[in-house]
């Protein structure tokens, strides 16, 4: 057994790794060192796929270990060495001295458990308590958390709680057993920002109070920076960088860590290009510039002029059915967009800004015509949208959020991206391939990858194919639902550049709809809050993000973690 | 951590080159390929009986060694491998591998015709109630609701006595009322498909509802469909045989599994193999269909994983 | 969208009537079985008219057509099909399905006669079948990679390739002709050697589709998020797959149970037959064999009605463990 100083929480040495599956080997770590000591929060910095997870999950051996193998390096936890520990030893590890908060609080929590059964199994396995002492000292853990009702949310079904609240309910849980370590895996990463930031706090609360040490696991390099002491950066299985979070953040000395910083759009000048991270490794060429292959597709762009909007929504309002009478009728409905009013200008870009649930997908939809409007107007160019014909209506389309979902999986790229050009008409096999490779070069991917089918690309590439598609029938307006949300930082400032370099060339405006206030700010000359359907602010973007007037706008703008907030805090 | 910038920088740089634009590199095509996912054992034995069994029943008249239906009353009960009857003869004197091999043959054709009708008739009425909400997926999910409440082999037995025996009537029965599966899995696979955000993409672009179902839709439901066929062949085996053993499927004397069993019922303290060889002949062929079926399954688990994830 | 439910303002029309809001559901599955009811039986009743004339079935075959014009008259056989049709409805409703053309008691009863038997069998089959089916599959679905678990799978596989009424006489051949252990066939009601035979023949059709399902329900609810949670909370594997993944597993396996269960009160007709079960599949066969139109009748109604109870029940037995469906009514 390895024995580490008595301070020290967590010892990993060089340790190392893979993953076998049928064969094929797949190196996660590569030799990485990390120390915890107590009452520490340590914050494990990462893209996708960088092996910040599987760190964790591998402190309590939570990987499955006929698929994994180490070939070298050592995890101690508080002294146990446990690489060489029994799964019973472990068990009394796991949830005991070291617990674990994981990511998505929908799924994490069993459903047919209620609360109170679900703390109860956990405090009796680990403490010598009577179950009426465990009730008790749940109930307390509950209210620690800041729930306003602890002893509902202890006799709940997850289901019936929200997002934010099963979170707390895995905080109290987590906290449960007074252990010395807690492992928090992207905590907050699936819940909105306004919850995020109090979901935070709790923990850093919590964690000071019990001096319980705590590993956060994040993508998010403000959320470190306003939590953590220390910060490991990790890239490829390797961690690149480590220090005092102040210092890796005002001093990166790592290429990576620097590219990181970079890229996030957070602080730059709003518009301007966003160093990316293949980009700064590639010695700052910039590897996915627009190529100039696309051009002569310009002209097709027609300018619209700017004397009247191009595009305005007047009382806009979107209902859904909620209830239905017993002959199937719809009885009672949800407002999910409700009457709202913005206006669009040629050439620019309109965010809509608001946390999940607040109606601004429904009010895309209802543009693109998924979703009839219960009453308002959409004008586009002037005109009622309704009244437009066919192909000036084509004049707008859509970017959707999630990569995987928006491209046919069976389908070759080219045939993706040319799909518009085929309605009503019968274009070549030839003249669609060709231009499938126009788009390509457009949007910055190899116009020979165009007999690929989408699972061959990554996320960012597939966005970009998605974008291609969109721009096939040369749209004057884009609705950009979240585009990046589902991307890597890196790849998020490599497809905000493509945006705002094809806006440029082809003075396109964009609808932007998104949760993330510092894309926003960087993307957007107007931008419109959204909370419960309704618009409760809009105006130019500076404007609105910079000095805030309505109590809502300022509430999420105080919940947005920032570098610059977080140093100013410390 | 100074270490890691300079060696390592070439094959970073490599790495950023690769995530931008993948060469379309041939040997890496063909490493993809589909090629290296059919080479499962079990899809190899479960094809390999499978041919076997098609080749039966196609060529099933030169296989045989008897006529199935002509008896030799001097040589009832010949046990198996005796007097030239490789798996036996039955009470009158009729050879069972020449009749089973008969049965098969029917067993195959009803089945496979029964299926193909299924297949038409449930994926048809799928496609139609997960396009769009309306009066006609009220009207089809009722329909298939009422059909499938009720007791599918009820059903068939009422049916066919009414309908009368024979092949037709048969198939017929079991093409319109066994196609409920086919319906449930093409309406759950379609709906999902239809909430997709490439059908919705499509929508937008104003591509035609009919396009979308074909091109979008049907390809992506295609996989199942395949799985379901095999599994529900295996199905329409034993419905069939069945029917025919109790006497209202397949007319009585036509050499089928069902009938070879039904005849045996009286002789199972002197013949036991008259049971065993079409028992033998169902087990195998259900046997064969399921490992088919479950072949195609994980092939297309296999396939939606790379595509899909 | 979850928080749309709880935070948007919600349309004034919801706050109505709460209580007939509650019975909306128990009406829509009356609505649903008076639908089936209605639909099986006018369907059998025009199906019958064209399989054969109901005056010679019961003049016989011999009859002369005096006697078929008599009897025609005295059953109302002589007005038009339709009127005929509205009067069977009529008679239907009142659950008067009329007099077996064989025996001349009333069809209804004659029918119910025989439900208690098949219930018994259908329910000893499904109790066995569920407690060799849970148990088994949890255990495979808990490591399906393990060689020996793998080799069960196969075995399973197999048997799911084997149909019951095959089964059936091979237990006869085994257990009742050559060891002469069991009897072949009849039902004592007192006698549980008489239910053996049929009870396993039934169970070895239904064991292996449950045991699939219920395995894979397991192995796919332990590869959900709560067990991740579970395990780093230290539970031990009893406690993963018991406390865990089973109960959450057999949420969906208890589906099928309840079809099964309805599929046997009408189905398992070539079991009851082989074994000369007098139950309600051996009548079924009795009477279309016959053609006795009444009984077919009251035979199909009542399979209807008792497949859809049983199903309806499943559901709100369901609704009762699944807290999710619970609450939200």
């Amino acid at each position: 057994m390895t024995t580490g100083a008595p301070h020290t929480v967590v010892r990993i040495e060089n340790l190392a790794l893979s993953f076998v599956s049928q064969g094929d080997i797949v190196d996660a770590l590569k030799g990485i060192s990390i120390d915890i000591g107590a009452g520490e929060i340590v914050g494990v910095v990462g893209e996708s796929g960088s092996g910040k997870s599987v760190t964790a999950l591998n402190i309590l051996r939570l990987l499955p270990r006929g698929k994994t193998k180490i070939p070298h390096g050592s995890v101690s936890v508080l002294g146990h060495d446990v690489l060489n520990m029994s799964e019973k030893e472990l068990q009394q590890l796991r949830g005991g001295e070291v617990s674990m908060i994981f990511q998505e609080p929908m799924t994490a929590l069993n459903p047919v458990l209620q609360v109170r059964e679900q703390m109860l199994d956990v405090i009796l396995r680990h403490r010598k308590i009577t179950p009426s002492e465990a009730e008790k000292l749940s109930l307390d853990l509950l209210a620690d958390m800041k729930i306003q009702d602890p002893a509902r949310v202890y006799n709940s079904y997850p289901h019936e709680l929200s997002g934010g609240m099963r979170q707390r309910v895995m905080i109290a849980m987590a906290f449960s057993c007074q252990p010395k370590l807690i492992l928090a895996d992207e905590p907050t990463t699936a819940l909105d920002v306004t919850v995020q930031a109090q979901i935070l706090n709790l923990l850093k609360e919590r964690a000071r109070a019990t001096g319980t040490a705590v590993l956060l696991i994040t993508h998010d390099l403000a959320v470190v920076a306003q939590l953590c002491n220390r910060v490991y950066v990790m890239y490829k299985g390797k961690i690149v960088e480590q220090g005092p979070t102040r210092d890796v953040i005002s001093k990166p000395q790592h290429a990576y860590t620097r590219a990181l910083l970079n890229a996030l759009p957070e602080g730059k000048k709003p518009k301007s290009r966003l160093e990316t991270v293949a980009a700064t490794m590639i010695e700052g060429k910039a590897a996915e510039a627009v190529s100039t292959v696309g051009m002569h597709s310009v002209q097709k762009f027609e300018r619209f002029g700017r004397a009247t909007p191009l595009f305005e929504a007047v009382n806009a309002t979107v209902r859904y059915p909620k209830k239905y009478s017993f002959f199937g009728r719809p009885i009672a409905f949800q407002t999910a967009v409700d009457a709202v009013n913005v206006t669009l200008h040629e050439g620019q870009t309109l965010a809509i800004v608001g946390e999940s649930g607040c109606g601004k997908t429904s009010f895309a939809n209802s543009i693109v015509g998924l979703v009839p409007l219960a009453s308002g107007e959409l004008r586009y160019k002037g005109k009622n949208l309704a009244e437009h014909d066919e192909a000036t209506r084509r004049e707008i389309q859509i970017v959707f959020q999630d990569p995987q979902s928006s491209l046919d999986p069976r389908w070759p790229v080219w045939r993706i991206m040319t799909e518009p050009l085929t309605v009503g008409k019968s274009p070549s096999r030839k003249e669609l391939r060709d231009t499938a490779s126009e788009l390509c070069a457009m949007v910055g991917l190899d116009p020979f990858a165009i007999d690929r089918l989408p699972h061959e690309f990554s996320g960012g590439q597939r966005q970009r194919i998605a974008i291609g598609r969109a721009l096939s029938v040369h749209p004057r307006l884009l609705l950009l639902d979240e585009p990046t949300s589902a991307l890597d930082v890196s790849v998020q400032a490599q497809i905000l550049n493509l945006l705002l370099d094809l806006q440029d060339k082809f003075h396109l405006s964009y609808l932007f709809i998104s949760h993330n206030v510092a894309v926003v700010k960087h993307i957007a000359d107007h931008v419109a809050v959204m909370y419960m359907g309704k618009v409760v602010e809009s105006g130019e973007a500076d404007q609105v993000l910079t000095r805030p007037n309505h109590a809502y706008t300022r509430t999420l703008m105080d919940a947005v973690p920032t570098l610059e907030r977080a140093f100013v805090a410390a | 951590m100074a270490e890691a910038q300079a060696p390592k920088g070439a094959a970073i740089l490599q790495e950023a080159k690769d995530a931008l634009v993948n060469p379309n590199n041939p040997v890496e095509r063909l490493r993809r390929s589909r090629l290296k996912d059919i080479t499962s054992l079990e899809l190899i034995v479960a094809f390999t009986l499978f041919t076997a069994l098609v080749i039966l029943a196609v060529f099933g008249q030169w296989l045989q060694t008897h006529d199935p239906m002509q008896g030799d009353l001097m040589a009832r009960f010949a046990p198996p491998g005796e007097k030239g009857y490789i798996l036996g003869s039955d009470h009158l004197g009729r050879d069972l591998w020449s009749r089973a091999v008969a049965g098969l043959q029917w067993s195959m054709a009803c089945a496979l015709t029964a299926n193909t009708i299924n297949l038409f008739i449930g994926s048809t009425l799928g496609l139609i109630a997960a396009e769009k909400e309306g009066w006609a997926r009220t009207i089809v999910r009722q329909f298939t609701d009422t059909l499938q409440s009720f007791p599918f082999l009820v059903a068939a037995i009422i049916v066919v006595v009414i309908v009368g025996h024979g092949f037709l009537p048969l198939v017929l029965t079991l093409g319109f009322l066994a196609w409920v599966v086919f319906m449930r899995v093409v309406y759950a696979e379609a709906s999902s498909i239809f909430q997709r955000d490439y059908v919705k993409a499509a929508r937008i672009a104003g591509v035609s509802r009919l396009s979308i179902m074909f091109q979008h839709v049907l390809p992506g439901v295609r996989a199942s469909l395949f799985v379901v066929f095999a599994f529900h062949f295996a199905g329409l085996l034993i419905a069939e045989s069945a029917l025919s053993f109790l006497g209202i499927g397949a007319p009585l004397g036509v050499p089928t599994w069902g009938n070879m069993l039904a005849e045996s019922r009286q002789y199972l303290l002197k013949a036991p193999w008259m049971l065993m060889v079409p028992a033998g002949a169902i087990v195998l062929a259900v046997i064969t269909t399921n490992l088919v079926g479950d072949g195609i399954a994980g092939l297309s688990r296999k396939r939606g994983r790379s595509i899909d994830v | 969208m979850s928080s749309v439910a709880e935070n948007a303002p919600t349309a004034k029309a919801d706050q109505g009537d709460t209580l007939l809001s509650a019975a909306i559901p128990l009406l829509l599955q009356l609505r649903k079985l008076a639908w089936l009811l209605f639909a099986v039986s006018t369907l059998l009743f025009f199906l019958l008219r064209q399989a054969g004339d109901p005056a010679l079935v019961l003049a016989g075959n011999d009859a002369t057509p005096e006697q078929l014009t008599a009897i025609r008259a005295q059953y109302g056989l002589d007005r038009p099909l339709f009127i005929q049709y509205l009067s069977f409805l009529w008679n239907a409703i009142q659950l008067d399905f009329g007099k077996s053309l064989a025996s001349a008691e009333p069809a209804l009863a004659k029918v119910l006669d025989m439900l208690p038997r098949t219930l018994h069998l259908a329910g000893m089959a499904i109790l066995l079948t569920a407690s060799i089916a849970v148990p088994l599959g949890s255990w495979l679905g808990f490591k399906p990679e393990n060689p020996e678990r793998r080799a069960v799978s196969s075995v399973i596989f197999v048997m799911q390739g084997v149909p019951g009424f095959v089964t059936a006489l091979i237990l006869i051949q085994v257990f009742a002709v050559n060891l002469r252990l069991l009897p072949s066939l009849g039902y004592e009601p007192l006698d549980w050697r008489t239910w053996i035979l049929p009870t396993c023949s039934l169970a070895s059709f239904l064991v292996p589709s449950l045991t699939r399902v219920v395995a894979a329900n397991v192995a796919e609810a332990m590869r959900e998020d709560y067990i991740r949670t579970a395990r780093a909370n230290g539970a031990s594997q009893m406690a993963l797959l018991w406390r865990h993944a089973v109960p959450n597993a057999l949420l969906g396996a208890a589906a099928l149970i309840g079809t099964q269960f309805a599929a046997l009160l009408g189905g398992s007709a070539i079991i009851e037959t082989i074994y000369s079960w007098p139950g309600m599949g051996w009548l079924l066969l009795e009477s279309i064999q016959t053609l006795d139109f009444p009984v077919l009748q009251a035979e199909v109604f009542v399979i209807a009605f008792m497949v859809f109870s049983v199903n309806a029940l499943t559901d709100l037995v369901f609704r009762f463990l699944d807290p999710r469906l619970r609450t939200k009514g």
